[in-house]
């Protein structure tokens, strides 16, 4: 290995050690109770929340994929971040506060124990963890992948080696502090994955002219990169409206998201939740990756000529041809950051979804503190060691499983969740029914196309599975819970 | 009154949100070129910004709300 890509491989061991003492430290400091382990005792302060919600929000998808997507669909892909960004400022503004004031009063540690106070159902709290651990797996499964490819793709590491080396860091440091490992290693990704994705481009665009220059350069190849559907006519009406409905409501209910709603120490705290989907999305997903994205295929070429055939190496191929070689390193650093501080959070998650939403309502009974930290920590490990599995058979472009399926998972929460905060009438019959039809449509229809091989991951008819998921999923909720009668809180 | 603000930027925001959402008829065709950036580019941006503007005045006045 040349001197260049040992200093380089030296840089992003040294993330990762770093990463590794963050946590311990953090576990010296995490006191032996639940809410401790998995909330930080739901006191976290401003400027650890913004980030910790920034870097989880942000993962591999924002660092590596979303530049692939842009160079194959142009600007048509800017549908996702102004899909959803002001509807998640919206919703935790106009709900947010309210689940953090409940979450406190009632100890809940989950999505799943809000069902479970609301509508009362052990049944509706175990269905919701289920789906909830389910489909966060899909999205734990896509983030090794990125984080291993970009090492293997830069002759740092193999595939097989990388993907354990990001797996096992990740998992040492949560395993040992608890959130207050995640959030506090989540401080430091933020603000890495930020700084250094700013880097990359800067030293991409600069030699082409800055954003002018790459505008230019883009249009003049390809004007289809422009305009909708894109050059590969992807985003016609049907999906780019559904998308509209499915990618905010599928992102905020996305159970490790949501539950950063309970961790606020105050309101000042909340209000930083907004700020960091703002701040993420004006420097990553609308400004730095369409222009990196809308460059790549001027500057590369077609992705079947690159050295390894695969979209989502743009950023590191790019950075190898234009950068020089010290400015790598520290960019990978930021990628590992943006993937690691995602999945951490995810990880975590499983552990919690397991102990409060499916072992207990299974087992009828409540665990203690220290049986909830170690049958978390069990869970874990088995989640992490599943991810490695699905990531060692990666789709071709594992943007489309995170937001085709996962997020179409997460957006069949909204009736039981939103709904049922402000609409009385709503029960547990009805949000029992009408989720299982949800989850049912959105997996029906994902099977049927993946066994028939008919349209694109995630749509159906050109529109977003989550939509409709949500469509038979809502109408059977409001006729069950109109037809069925239950004594409520 | 501060409430009442508060009301105004959220329906706003919720009104370019929607407006953005059906506006992909006229996002069909790159041009013209305002300030040499092609017009979905272009449009897609403004919206943004403006949104971005108008959730973080809704923040702002959410947490005077508060106090």
């Amino acid at each position: 290995m040349a001197i260049e890509a040992q200093i380089n491989s030296g840089i992003v061991l040294g993330y990762m050690v770093l990463m590794i003492i963050l946590g311990y430290f953090a576990g010296r400091r995490t006191k032996p109770t639940a809410e401790d382990f998995y909330l930080m005792e739901r006191k976290i302060g401003p400027v650890l929340i913004l980030f910790t919600y920034l870097a989880t929000l942000q993962s591999m998808v924002a660092f590596l994929a979303a530049t692939a997507t842009y160079a194959t669909h142009g600007v048509a892909f800017l549908v996702l971040p102004v899909s959803q960004g002001i509807i998640l400022l919206l919703l935790t503004l106009l709900t947010g506060w309210k689940f953090r004031e409940l979450a406190k009063e009632h100890g809940m540690l989950t999505q799943g124990d809000f069902i479970y106070y609301r509508y009362g159902s052990k049944a509706g709290q175990f269905i919701t963890g289920l789906a909830g651990y389910i489909f966060n797996l899909f999205y734990i499964g896509t983030q090794p992948i990125g984080m291993a490819y970009i090492l293997w793709a830069l002759g740092l590491m193999d595939y097989n080696t990388a993907l354990l080396l990001v797996g096992g860091v990740t998992l040492v440091y949560t395993l040992i502090g608890g959130l207050r490992a995640v959030v506090w290693t989540d401080f430091i990704q933020g603000i890495l994955l930020l700084l250094f994705l700013v880097v990359a481009a800067f030293f991409i665009l600069a030699p082409i002219g800055g954003i002018g220059g790459a505008i230019s350069l883009a249009y003049s190849k390809n004007p289809a990169l422009f305009s909708l559907p894109g050059p590969a006519k992807f985003y016609r009406d049907g999906i780019w409206v559904s998308l509209f409905i499915a990618l905010p409501l599928g992102i905020w209910l996305s159970p490790h998201l949501f539950v950063r709603h309970y961790m606020a120490r105050d309101r000042k705290s909340l209000a930083m939740i907004p700020i960091a989907v703002i701040l993420s999305q004006c420097i990553m997903w609308v400004v730095v990756s369409p222009l990196l994205g809308l460059i790549t295929g001027p500057l590369l070429g077609p992705v079947k000529d690159w050295r390894i055939p695969r979209a989502d190496l743009a950023i590191p191929f790019l950075l190898e041809k234009f950068a020089p070689w010290w400015v790598i390193g520290p960019v990978l650093a930021g990628a590992m950051a943006a993937g690691m501080s995602t999945v951490d959070s995810q990880m975590l998650l499983s552990g919690q979804i397991f102990v409060r939403d499916i072992y207990e309502p299974l087992f009828k009974k409540r665990i203690s503190d220290k049986g909830a930290i170690q049958l978390g920590r069990v869970c874990i490990i088995i989640t992490t060691i599943i991810a490695i599995i699905i990531a060692l058979n990666p789709p071709p472009l594992f943007i489309d499983l995170m937001i085709g399926v996962a997020f179409a998972g997460f957006a069949q929460f909204f009736p039981g969740l939103i709904i049922g905060l402000y609409w009385k009438r709503l029960n547990k019959y009805g949000v029992i029914v009408g989720l299982i039809a949800g989850l049912a449509t959105v997996t029906g229809i994902q099977l049927y196309q993946m066994i028939y091989k008919v349209g694109a991951i995630g749509y159906f008819m050109d529109v977003h599975n989550g939509v409709w998921g949500l469509v038979v999923n809502i109408v059977l909720a409001v006729i069950v819970s109109l037809i069925t009668k239950v004594e409520q809180k | 009154m501060t409430k009442f603000a508060f009301k105004i930027a959220v329906i706003l925001s919720f009104i370019i949100w929607l407006v953005v959402m059906l506006s992909f008829p006229i996002l069909k065709n790159p041009e013209p070129l305002i300030i040499g950036i092609p017009f979905p580019l272009f449009y897609l941006w403004a919206t943004q910004v403006i949104l971005w503007i108008l959730g973080l005045l809704a923040v702002y006045l959410w947490l005077k709300i508060g106090e």
